[in-house]
């Protein structure tokens, strides 16, 4: 057997991004990916999904805005960002000098501010896509509410899909009935990829104190609790729609991201996985191709949505 | 650039409360500035999940110390390890003193370190920094009981200028080291007077106005929940006056990371109330 001498193709296209690999780093999770610098090879990663962009400048949440739980982390961190403006002058220059792709994460508070964030971004060159933020659980206006329905993510990805050139990702809340519908009414509306899912809303309290963890009281619940919840949905979503779909949740290993591509997902983002290992893309990425090649599968093709379901007695 | 491993050579009991963490994690301790930290984990395992921050205590060769308090279950986790084990690490990370030049100024500076509780953790490596730059030094330590003061001995080596207190008198002058403080500010040294301060955030608060009184330069170390360590996450922000001539477009403060511009601020650049 040879199989080891032929490296296993890892590049993928996701709605209209060649990525190197499959692994990517989730928004939020990774700032504007200078901050990893000093702590990881970013050339190493598939992706980085920069952090939450809104036209102005946000303060975000007062704190507490961390509260621990059991191989989980639950945040309130609202939204922080630098806006536009400083993200084209400062932050956007600085992550051109790495070789990945950049996609960025944009909301707004109403759709009018969207579209101004999404056409703003058009007019720079360094970008390869938007991904379109309708699921922050953190923010009273804005976010979530956009992405709660079909027919209102349909709405809002349609302005912002003529707002802009630029491949359009929609990253959904796993906060809805049927997550599905939603991603349907997204690719209808023009969306070209499907990135789920973000944070499940949670709550955590103090019980000396009787008060919510978190300053917020509500919360984003991460890291491996979510897995099989975010995997399930993944699954569902990557049945129903012809778009790729990037996998999201818990994501700390190779393991764990071969599973979501198994399901269905054409890539993955790592969130929380970061904080805890800056080198945790690269390892996975090393994983993945690890397993390709013990596998004899010469293309992560052969692998999306592969998943073998048991024969059913009728 | 990795996630380092790092040996546990010792683990020092010091009270129930407290224990001295020795690792041997090279690349940390040849770069740590003073008031810099790391991450540690807790273990392996997704439970607890998140790394914990802790100021470097003191540095030597290829050695770091840390004081670590226990204060959870990822701390308590830390101090049920054993010598020879190895626990993930990743630093040294932050903005650590700006240590002063000696002989420099006219009249010569002074350093005053003032410490409370695990607060004295930055304080010892600053201090050892110091008095290798000859220069003069005088510690505070407090503590709620003479339990909580802590690396006495090691300043002892130190300085001869050393002032304790207890809030139960049970050590050292009763009440809070900010008295003491403000007493020896009364009396003129000669010295151009210079605060570095660690500690609880009432304490570095009040520090800080005794100090703004006296229009003496004043470094704070501030401690936060965090996860990345590294500015990415935004968990562990504080309010920090916004610098004047840049427009934030949101108001007079702004959210600071404690990760990645502290944990040591100019403590005029905070908002304290």
């Amino acid at each position: 057997m040879e199989l080891n001498s032929v490296k296993p193709n890892l590049q993928v296209e996701v709605g209209g991004v060649r990525l190197k690999n499959p692994a990517l780093a989730a928004s939020g999770t990774f700032g504007y990916g200078e901050e990893y610098a000093p702590w990881t090879d970013l050339g190493k990663i598939g992706g980085i999904v920069t952090k939450g962009l809104s036209w102005e400048p946000r303060l975000g949440n007062p704190t507490p805005r961390l509260a621990e739980t059991p191989a989980g982390l639950l945040n309130a961190i609202g939204l922080q960002n630098v806006g536009v403006k400083r993200f084209l002058q400062t932050k956007l220059p600085a992550l051109r000098n790495y070789d990945t792709a950049i996609i960025v994460n944009i909301f707004g508070h109403t759709e009018a501010e969207y579209i101004t964030v999404a056409r703003e971004l058009s007019l720079a060159e360094g970008i390869a896509a938007l991904e379109l933020n309708i699921s922050c659980p953190n923010v009273t206006q804005g976010g979530m509410q956009f992405g709660a329905t079909p027919p209102s993510t349909y709405q809002i990805v349609s302005a912002v899909r003529q707002a802009t050139h630029f491949p359009l990702w929609v990253k959904l809340s796993p906060n809805v009935a049927d997550i599905a519908a939603i991603a349907e009414a997204a690719q209808a509306a023009g969306a070209d990829a499907l990135s789920l899912v973000n944070t499940f809303l949670g709550l955590a309290i103090d019980i000396r104190s009787r008060q919510p963890k978190l300053a917020n009281i509500t919360g984003g619940l991460s890291g491996p609790a979510i897995k099989p919840l975010a995997l399930r949905m993944v699954w569902e979503v990557a049945k129903k729609v012809e778009i790729p779909v990037v996998g999201i949740g818990g994501i700390c290993c190779a393991e764990d991201a071969l599973e979501y591509i198994i399901a269905g997902a054409h890539a993955v983002e790592v969130g929380t996985a970061n904080f805890i290992d800056p080198q945790a893309i690269p390892k996975i990425v090393a994983g993945i191709e690890t397993y390709l090649l013990e596998n004899g599968v010469a293309d992560i093709h052969s692998l999306i949505g592969s998943l073998k379901l048991p024969e059913r007695e009728v | 650039m990795d996630m380092m491993e790092a040996k546990i050579l010792s683990l020092i009991e010091l009270t129930s409360s407290y224990f001295i963490l020795e690792l041997e994690a090279p690349k940390v301790a040849q770069s740590a500035q003073a008031g810099q930290f790391v991450m540690l984990r807790c273990g392996p395992g997704y439970d607890p999940l998140l790394s914990r921050p802790f100021s470097i205590h003191r540095r030597q060769g290829n050695r770091i110390w840390l004081l670590i308090s226990v204060v959870g279950r990822g701390t308590e986790l830390i101090s049920l390890s054993r010598p020879g084990a190895q626990l993930e690490i990743l630093g040294p990370l932050g903005k650590g003193f700006r240590l002063i030049e000696p002989g420099r100024s006219d009249p010569p500076a002074q350093a005053l370190l003032v410490g409370g509780g695990a607060g004295v953790a930055p304080l010892l490596f600053l201090a050892e920094e110091l008095a290798g730059r000859q220069v003069p030094l005088t510690v505070f330590v407090g503590g709620k009981t003479s339990a909580d003061l802590l690396a006495i001995e090691e300043f002892e080596k130190l300085t001869t200028k050393l002032h304790l207190s207890t809030e139960d008198g049970s050590r050292g002058e009763k009440g809070l080291i900010t008295g003491v403080l403000g007493d020896v500010l009364e009396q003129d040294t000669g010295f151009r007077q210079e605060i570095f301060s660690c500690g609880p955030w009432g304490m570095l608060a009040e520090i800080s106005r005794i100090a703004e009184e006296r229009q003496l330069p004043i470094q704070v170390s501030v401690e936060a929940r965090m996860a990345c360590g590294v500015g990415a996450c935004l968990g562990c922000v504080i309010k920090a006056k916004a610098p004047e001539g840049e427009d934030y477009g949101i108001g007079d403060y702004r959210h600071a990371c404690v990760c990645l511009e502290g944990p040591v601020f100019e403590a005029e650049k905070l908002i304290w109330n």
